[in-house]
């Protein structure tokens, strides 16, 4: 056994407990899937491992000698590296300089890029990772960067590789380039920690897989064949669940949001962010906006709720023209469940009734002249945390208290309950858990059956397929295709994303 | 119950400070009790301590709000001083030459001279919304300029030729407020701003949306709240409160003119009192009394016993200090003894 933790626990201060006795363990020369749903305890195992965190209780073994693993530097010369969800990379450096960078190559004290290029490229060659090792880092896709970040551990020369979630922003068919790159790491001995909730991927690449809920290890089986990813699910949820939603197409309306050739110029580079876009949303349907990350997404909902104003270019909502409207004036218009939950949709320390009153504060029956109705406000808060079936001790329990799922309740049952005729969702699913999720999915059918225009923003292509009447796909700021998920396929809209013709 | 943990916490860390305190005492050969007792003795231990402690602590009370209402709304107004200082100022200068009744005259000149603070601080909020400039910045280079202008105003064109120091003529004596057994007027208008002000916090929309912006201005933003005006209301009151302040000090202190330095430290202390209560109101009330306490018995600390009366200003630090300190401190404490016991719980 090359690596085995054994009867791991975390406490968090003050009481949240990560790990319940976890064992976990690592042969060399396998890739081994660690599943489970967010806050399952996957990324504090794994920063266990690789010395970030340190644990509470229990003993960690690497070759067979007990070792304490006080930090990422040691956790290096015991040959653990972390590949994490954040990229850490100075993007204004070249390719290979992000890799040496720590422990570069150097004679007599002085730098020696050519040799540093020519190690990493090698390096690149031997474990066949396509890469321009002389790229400046911010010009590379996130699947380029990741590599840079392989590459990082491979140069230190660490046996076991932790991917934490390294699809979780690339393209199906990036994807597939990582999978080919993880089976030549293996076939030379590395071993690689792939951390994952997509089942589909972990089915298809790892050797065993391990299933975290709550906080304790279910199980680790065999990747032989005898597993499914249904099987692999219910192990993850401890419940049967129900995977897609009942879709039923309806007639759509009049157009609610109406966008035409919107461009977003910034100030401070003069890049195009968003390029005349131009798209509608009617009454009644779900419209999907698929897109690899950073491709005008977030700009676009900026302009759309009033923070940036475009360049040029005009919105309406509702046959309203609200192009130079802030957000103040486009709330009555519009409801708006931001990406950021914790930073954009919530104040954390405030009660959850402050949190469910906001925008409901500007109209009767909450504003009266100079006042706030804190019974009106107190009655309500109530009556929407029944509805909503927010999981809390009461309308004056702070926010940061709730778990990650009620949070995006709270914040879901304001904006739904605002009941304006457009709804704009920002990757309203992302970290939440299958249930709430579920919950959410089925929140977005219920607005569109009541004749609502839904806006949903999501990396989760699988969501979008499952949700959407239409997607439009984005690239570099334009709208690149608009598909019908009812005729086209998963990897035809990842082409699109991707500007390859299929 | 949400009550015990902070009120205990207070207790703890002002009794921690005072231990800490008593060690430098020790170190100035005095002893502790002797000058503690003292501090007790003219700070609190009669009608007449007490009511002069209150009277120390009204313009506490109202730069301390000033403070607490600014930070809690996400607003930096650190310009308490300046603000200050132009509501003292224009009172004095008013109060020579306006002739009113007193009924009326008084009421007036407080008014006017809050009014004056938040017009200077009205200047920050301007700047604020023309060219976003950080009020943070503002405010506080906005006291120096107070302070230099209203120096010369009292040095030159207002100039009570009769002073030693460079102060304004006295008012006139019908502006003169009167005490109730002892305690200032003031003391009263203050505790009523204090009411006012929870009441516009908690009650009112503007409020709210100011609390709101105070702990997160990107969702109060998002969620449609009024933040540019919500901003400006909020630097306009707090500059009315600490301009409130030096005019009441003018009205009801014991110079009843402008003289050169007036007020030193109000404006900071205030700052210090809203750091001490975590922008509370009601703590805000509480520690500006406190302080009041301090400032007041070291005058009878000075008397009775060889430690200079500066000495409260090194106890005031280190109560901030320890205050402060102990409330992260014993979270922290409570938080990891919460964890060691859950962890208990699961490997028994």
């Amino acid at each position: 056994m090359l690596v085995e933790m054994i009867d791991i626990c975390k406490v968090y201060p003050p009481n949240v407990v990560a790990l319940k006795h976890v064992d976990f363990s690592l042969e060399r020369g396998e890739i081994h899937a660690l599943v489970g749903e967010n806050g399952a305890g996957k990324s504090t195992l794994m920063k266990i491992l690789s010395g970030v965190v340190k644990p509470s209780f229990g003993e960690i073994r690497v070759n067979g000698q007990r070792v304490q693993i006080n930090s990422p530097v040691v956790a290096a010369r015991l040959g653990i590296g972390m590949v994490h969800q954040e990229l850490a990379l100075v993007g204004s450096l070249r390719a290979y300089e992000n890799v040496v960078l720590g422990s570069e190559p150097s004679r007599f004290g002085l730098f020696q890029p050519q040799k540093s290029s020519q190690m990493v490229k090698e390096l690149a060659d031997k474990f066949g990772l396509k890469i321009d090792v002389n790229a400046i880092t911010q010009e590379l896709s996130i699947a380029g960067r990741q590599k840079i970040e392989i590459l990082k551990q491979l140069y230190r020369n660490v046996d076991i590789l932790i991917l934490d979630e390294p699809t979780a922003a690339l393209t199906p068919q990036e994807s597939e380039e990582l999978f080919d790159e993880m089976f030549k790491l293996r076939d030379r001995g590395k071993t690689i920690v792939f951390v994952s909730h997509k089942l589909d991927e972990v089915l298809r690449v790892s050797d065993r897989i391990t299933v975290l809920r709550r906080g304790e290890k279910i199980a680790t089986v065999k990747n032989d064949g005898n597993i499914d990813a249904v099987r692999l699910a219910e192990m993850m949820v401890g419940k049967t669940i129900r995977t897609t939603s009942v879709k039923k197409r309806r007639p759509v309306g009049h157009p609610v949001l109406v966008v035409k050739d919107l461009t977003l110029i910034s100030k401070t580079s003069g890049k195009k962010l968003l390029d005349g876009v131009n798209l509608t949303v009617h009454a009644g349907e779900v419209v999907g906006i698929a897109g690899v990350e950073g491709n005008g997404q977030k700009e676009l909902i900026e302009v759309l709720i009033g923070l940036r104003k475009p360049t040029s270019g005009r919105i309406e909502i509702s046959g309203e023209d609200v192009t130079s409207f802030g957000p103040r004036q486009r709330r009555p218009l519009m409801a708006y469940v931001p990406q950021d939950r914790k930073n954009v949709g919530l104040a954390l320390k405030a009660t959850i009734m402050e949190n469910l009153i906001m925008t409901h504060h500007m109209n009767p029956p909450l504003k009266k002249k100079w006042l706030l109705d804190r019974n009106v406000a107190k009655s309500f808060a109530t009556q929407l945390i029944r509805d909503f079936e927010i999981v809390c001790r009461g309308p004056f329990e702070r926010v940061q208290n709730l778990s990650g799922g009620n949070q995006q309740k709270v914040v879901v049952a304001r904006e739904v309950s605002l009941n304006r005729r457009l709804i704009v969702l920002d990757q309203p699913t992302r970290g939440l858990d299958v249930a709430s999720t579920q919950y959410l999915r089925d929140q977005m059918i219920a607005l569109r059956d009541s004749d609502k225009a839904v806006l949903l923003v999501s990396a989760d292509l699988d969501e979008l397929m499952d949700l959407s009447d239409r997607i439009y796909v984005m690239r570099s700021g334009h709208i690149v295709a608009e598909l019908d998920p009812q005729v086209v396929d998963k990897t035809v809209v990842g082409y699109h994303m991707l500007g390859v013709s299929a | 119950m949400s009550l015990v943990r902070p009120i205990s916490q207070t207790i703890l860390a002002i009794a921690f400070a005072f231990f800490v305190a008593s060690i430098f005492i020790l170190l100035h050969h005095s002893s502790p009790l002797e000058v503690y007792g003292a501090l007790y003795q003219y700070g609190l231990g009669s009608w007449f301590s007490f009511s002069n402690t209150l009277n120390a602590a009204f313009p506490l009370i109202l730069t301390g709000l000033s403070a607490s209402i600014a930070f809690m709304s996400g607003v930096v107004n650190l310009g308490q001083h300046g603000q200050f200082l132009w509501g003292a100022l224009v009172c004095a200068v008013l109060g020579v030459y306006l002739k009113l009744p007193s009924w009326l005259g008084i009421p007036a000149l407080a008014v006017l001279g809050g009014l004056s603070g938040a017009a200077w601080a009205g200047l920050a909020a301007f700047f604020k919304r023309k060219y976003k400039m950080d009020e943070f910045i503002s405010t506080l280079m906005l006291n120096f300029l107070a302070e230099y202008m209203t120096l010369y105003l009292a040095t030159y064109p207002f100039l009570d030729p009769k002073a030693y120091v460079p102060s304004t003529r006295l008012i006139r004596r019908e502006y003169f407020m009167t005490n109730i057994f002892d305690v200032n007027v003031a003391f009263f208008v203050a505790l009523f701003m204090v009411f006012l002000c929870w009441w516009f916090v908690w009650r009112t929309w503007r409020g709210y949306e100011a609390r709101m912006m105070g702990y997160n201005k990107l969702f109060a933003t998002v969620g449609g709240c009024d933040v540019e005006t919500d901003t400006t209301l909020v630097l306009l009151l707090t500059g009315f409160l600490s301009g409130l302040a030096g005019a009441l000090l003018i009205l009801n202190g014991t110079q009843h003119r402008f003289t050169k330095g007036i007020g030193a430290n109000f404006g900071w202390d205030g700052v210090m009192i809203a750091i001490m209560a975590n922008n509370g109101l009601f703590q805000t009330l509480f520690y500006a009394l406190f302080i009041g306490f301090l400032k007041n018995g070291a005058v009878g600390m000075e008397f009775e016993t060889s430690v200079p009366s500066e000495f409260v200003l090194f106890l005031q630090s280190i109560i901030v200090l320890t205050l402060v300190g102990t409330r992260s401190g014993l979270v922290s404490l409570t938080d990891w003894l919460r964890a060691k016991r859950e962890l208990g719980k699961l490997v028994k």
